[in-house]
């Protein structure tokens, strides 16, 4: 147990940057609490939230969906985000090979593994689950046992999803590992997972508004008859058997994979691991290019080879496309379904400036840039003794984020301007105000990485989930959206004329970007 | 080929980790860099490359200075670090292109080089696979062979025989002799005292930062071997 305990104690470390000189550990220390306090904000918000549905969910007499839906949805982002996660944490780490040969037990390094891998699943319950729970407990009474019984649940079920993502992620990795190009399969099947995820996510939303409190009831008895749903419910309002139910159905799914995989996880993670060279290449034709076209083809191939890094900053350019989709198929009033989430009908005027701050959003969730100095790591001394200037690497690392957000919109834009019936004007905002949105995204993205560089990482995913650049960027570009969408509650006017300002505003910055990356940025980036 | 005058860098927290080194290497030399560990080869050669500044001092390669003309420098050098870490997304032949394409190296030439000198390192049929699936020493070759593809006039290394099997030591020292009898420079940093003296026209010795004695090598050998004389020289 104490070897457990260690062992979890040396990933969180390294999960998390411990061990750095003094400096680094405050910096380090001022992210954490950035974190910690984003973190409990977020709970907030779902509080706030789960509030807002208590009064609907008590008007369609399903009061217990509460419960229901505060465990299913932080089930379903504790999978969301286990899938990609779970791999690297308990297959295949990258300390695998130095555990082993420590006289360790196996099953002690897969214990401890197994309990980081059920810390991470418990912030999905922690962040969606708990704050549902405790909403349904001050609104519709819940005693010491309500509260009590709300801990264990919360305790039990990771255990449960740990047993669903581990066998996600290893079917993934096993299907995958069949083929030649490994990353390849494993970027489209968890790509396909996440659309799946996502297109049921929009389309929940768009349930209609005048069928809510039916569609509400209708989800209550759907969730009845659900064991995990029916159990937590039950258990949380007193049931003793029904929470012995609950444990059964957790801990015994959990208790069997721990006997398979503790017996297995050499074998398993050696079987995974196993990526030898297999020869018999001949050589053929070599083609030529320029030198800007083969940073940038390395830029996108490397982009592609890391499946963590494209599962976590597609997603916009993925949400765009399903909205499109489903913009064609159910019209104009999708858009005000996605974003009052089955509320009132939004105002058509505000249609398309909702359609653009939308686009915004998109493609600026998912920025490629404000990892990609960080993710060099330990082969930045590839590009930092080529001869190539600082301003073609950049270009190259702005070429990526342009390629995962740029196709798309035309698409959209196109799409937006039929449904909604716009003039060419109008289409128009639907296009340059979000393209300038992207360009501004991955300029910024450069610049905080470079203010911010996270070179030293084990784990290519930290850089690219924790790293502080990938924060400041994300809030950067917020502000500007936020900015700009206050702007135009508080001035009105003519929406085409108001994006026309925008637009010039978004290239100015764009500019002020650039140059700085051409002059201080490039000395940074000498400096790194 | 390289001249180094007067180069000093320090560390934050004011730690010196080159102080005022100068040497000269002319062209179709092999100079090599000697010194216990944290001496400051790393720091110099690192300097050399352009990847570190440095706050006084010049460095000049081909004539022009690293720091006015950093790209027209490194057109002119290429560079084998200790641990080569490289793109593991990218097949060997991708990566071989991908340097190929930066230093502009025309289509016939970087297939005739790819084909002599993965031949030589018996690489070319693992050129397929991704870089990832390289053991230490294929990687290690791998770095090699991509900073001979473009010619340099200027090879830096540092410690290239670590990870190399004997039969591939054997080809790189080849293939180094085979370069200055071109014109071409090499300068680089080896534990291995017994390959400096044997392979090296000069070699440089330094200690704490300093150069402590730097010349024809076997004018600094003298009857004695080099072991002696390093020892020597870093006790006093």
């Amino acid at each position: 147990m104490k070897n457990v305990l260690l062992l979890t104690k040396l990933g969180l470390l390294s999960s998390w940057g411990g061990g750095r000189k003094s400096k680094k550990r405050r910096s380090q220390g001022v992210m954490l609490a950035l974190m910690g306090i984003g973190s409990l904000l977020l709970i907030a918000l779902m509080g706030v939230y789960a509030w807002g549905l208590s009064m609907l969910l008590e008007l369609a007499g399903a009061p217990t969906l509460m419960i229901s839906m505060g465990f299913l949805l932080g089930a379903v982002m504790s999978v969301f985000f286990g899938i990609a996660k779970t791999p690297g944490m308990l297959f295949a780490a990258k300390d695998f090979e130095a555990l082993m040969s420590l006289p360790l037990k196996e099953r002690e390094i897969f214990f401890s593994k197994l309990l980081m891998v059920y810390l991470s699943h418990m912030t999905g319950m922690v962040t969606v689950a708990l704050p549902f729970s405790v909403v349904y407990g001050i609104r519709f009474g819940g005693g010491v046992g309500y509260y009590g019984m709300m801990v264990l649940a919360l305790l039990l079920v990771p255990f449960l999803l740990m047993v669903v993502s581990s066998l996600i992620s290893l079917l993934i990795a096993r299907i995958a590992q069949r083929f030649r190009h490994t990353n390849a399969v494993m970027l489209v099947l968890t790509l396909v997972a996440v659309c799946a995820i996502l297109a049921g996510s929009m389309l929940l939303g768009t349930v209609g508004e005048s069928d809510i409190v039916a569609a509400l009831a209708g989800m209550d008895r759907s969730l009845s008859a659900f064991p995990l749903t029916a159990w937590i419910v039950a258990a949380l309002l007193g049931s003793g058997a029904a929470f012995l139910k609950l444990a059964l159905l957790c801990l015994v799914p959990f208790a069997a994979l721990t006997v398979i995989f503790a017996k297995t996880y050499r074998k398993i993670n050696s079987a995974l691991c196993e990526r030898r060279s297999r020869g018999g290449y001949r050589l053929g034709a070599m083609r030529s290019a320029s030198p800007v076209r083969a940073l940038r083809r390395r830029e996108i191939k490397s982009y592609f080879s890391q499946y963590y890094y494209v599962f976590n900053t597609a997603v916009g350019g993925l949400m765009l496309l399903i909205l499109t989709v489903l913009l064609v198929i159910g019209g104009p009033k999708v858009i005000g379904q996605i974003v009052s989430s089955g509320g009132n009908a939004v105002v058509s005027t505000m249609l398309l400036p909702l359609l653009v701050l939308i686009e915004c959003f998109c493609v600026m969730v998912g920025c490629t840039t404000a990892s990609s100095i960080s993710l060099e790591g330990n082969r930045i001394w590839i590009l930092q003794s080529l001869p190539v200037t600082a301003k073609e690497i950049f270009r190259s690392k702005l070429a990526v984020q342009l390629l995962i957000t740029l196709p798309v919109l035309p698409i959209s834009a196109v799409a937006g301007t039929l449904v909604l019936g716009l003039n060419l004007a109008e289409g128009l905002t639907l296009l340059i105000v979000p393209a300038l949105a992207a360009l501004l995204t991955g300029l910024t993205g450069l610049t905080a990485n470079l203010l911010f560089p996270m070179l030293d990482w084990k784990n290519p995913m930290v850089p690219v989930k924790r790293g502080a650049s990938v924060m400041v960027a994300m809030l950067a570009c917020f502000v500007v959206m936020a900015l700009g969408g206050v702007a135009y509650w508080k001035i009105g006017g003519d929406f085409v004329v108001f994006c026309a300002v925008v637009a010039v505003v978004l290239a100015i910055l764009c500019a002020a970007a650039w140059r700085w990356l051409c002059t201080a940025g490039a000395k940074r980036f000498a400096e790194l | 080929m390289l001249v180094i005058k007067n180069l000093t860098k320090t560390y934050k927290g004011g730690k010196k980790a080159v102080d005022g080194l100068s040497l000269t290497i002319e062209p179709g030399e092999i100079y090599g860099f000697i010194g216990h560990n944290g001496a400051g080869k790393t720091t110099t050669i690192k300097c050399v490359t352009g990847i570190l500044d440095f706050e006084q001092g010049e460095i000049l390669i081909g004539g022009k200075s690293i720091r006015e003309d950093p790209v027209g420098c490194k057109q002119l050098m290429a560079y084998i670090p200790d641990n080569p870490d490289l793109y593991d997304g990218l097949t060997g032949i991708q990566y071989l292109n991908f340097i190929a394409d930066v230093y502009r190296v025309d289509q016939a030439e970087r297939e005739r080089l790819t084909r002599k000198y993965a031949g030589a390192f018996e690489l070319t049929g693992n050129l397929g696979d991704v870089v990832s699936s390289y053991s230490h020493g294929m990687k290690q070759k791998l770095a090699v062979i991509a900073a001979l593809i473009h010619s340099p006039r200027l090879l830096v290394m540092d410690e290239p025989f670590v990870g190399l099997d004997p039969k591939a030591a054997f080809t790189l020292k080849e293939i180094m002799h085979e370069l200055c009898a071109k014109g071409a420079s090499i300068f680089f940093s080896t534990h291995v005292l017994e390959v400096a003296e044997k392979l090296c026209d000069h070699i440089a010795i330094i200690r704490q930062g300093r150069l402590v004695r730097a010349g024809d090598t076997r004018e600094i050998v003298g009857d004695s071997s080099l072991e002696e004389i390093f020892l020597e020289l870093i006790e006093q």
